[in-house]
């Protein structure tokens, strides 16, 4: 089957874990991303920040539903001018270390599409950082390059 | 594979006179994101989490829900496809207007489902490893790639 490399994004924006959440917050803004691959000093991936991330307390959509704060408002919102962006009182002090999702789920370029999809739906997220054997980061793979993918179906063939 | 094989059905709605707050208790208690807004028993728009989100103001840590029925801040004249609309072409559809969510109509015009991109993501996890459901390559990137 079709492989991550064939969909995934070469070029990502990334960010690392210390990062302030203001900064982060423009940065998806001004590059029109909804996420971004965590890195260390090494380039190794560590973990996924997203839009999601800023709109649920406790940063998990399967179990943060209920709970509200008071920046995800300035997470959700449209952005039109910098001063709508920043609540002082919410995000001083805060950084991507505090809502990022850690941990070591991502794929490798040779990763089948379909596994890819499988580990998005159990985990209930849109993006994957996709790594070579060292773990360094090499891309990003998410729903809607799965979707692009199946908008290239020959649907009747 | 047409909407009809991975469409949601009798999928949850509500009426477009019901308040804003309660769509969105609605949402988290069914853990979706989408709900397609009803007017007389008939599709009149969509209603997403980020709607809401959008719509309400904060006050200290509390969220504060305008009062406002949810057709004042839903999508109206959503896009809409068939049971038989190929999955090619709902996928198509998301790309081209933004969106994560299609409710898919009878010919009647009556609300019969909905498909969501974490459907089409279902879809091909369950593909088959032997076959690729006639998917082929992302197109411009088909040379050498492994199949």
């Amino acid at each position: 089957m079709t492989t991550v490399a064939t969909i995934m994004s070469r070029k990502v924006t990334t960010v690392p874990s210390h990062l302030p959440l203001y900064d982060l917050i423009c940065l998806l803004v001004d590059s029109n991303v909804s996420g971004a691959p965590v890195v260390d000093a090494q380039g190794r991936a560590i973990g996924m920040v997203s839009k999601s991330d800023l709109v649920w307390e406790d940063h998990d959509w399967a179990e943060g539903r209920r709970a509200l704060i008071s920046w995800k408002r300035i997470a959700g919102r449209k952005v039109e001018a910098d001063e709508d962006l920043f609540d002082e009182r919410n995000l001083a002090n805060k950084t991507v270390a505090d809502v990022m999702t850690s941990g070591a789920l991502s794929v490798l370029p040779s990763t089948s599409i379909k596994e890819a999809s499988r580990l998005m739906i159990s985990n209930r997220v849109h993006r994957l950082p996709v790594v070579d054997e060292h773990e360094l980061l090499v891309g990003i793979v998410t729903t809607f390059d799965v979707t692009r993918w199946v908008a290239q179906a020959d649907a009747e063939r | 594979m047409e909407a009809l094989n991975l469409m949601t059905l009798a999928v949850t709605t509500i009426p477009s006179n019901a308040p804003l707050e309660q769509a969105h208790a609605l949402m988290l208690r069914l853990g979706v994101r989408h709900l397609p807004v009803l007017t007389g028993g008939r599709l009149a728009g969509i209603l997403s989490d980020r709607d809401v989100l959008l719509a309400c103001s904060q006050s200290g840590d509390h969220f504060v829900y305008p009062a406002v029925p949810v057709g004042e801040k839903m999508a109206s004249a959503p896009v809409t496809a068939g049971i038989h609309t190929p999955v090619a072409e709902l996928a198509n559809l998301m790309l081209e207007h933004k969106i994560d969510a299609i409710p898919i109509l009878s010919h009647e015009g009556e609300l019969i489902g909905l498909v969501t991109s974490s459907d089409l993501l279902r879809v091909v996890g369950a593909l088959p490893d032997s076959l690729s459901l006639h998917l082929p390559p992302y197109a411009g990137l088909a040379n050498g790639a492994a199949r």
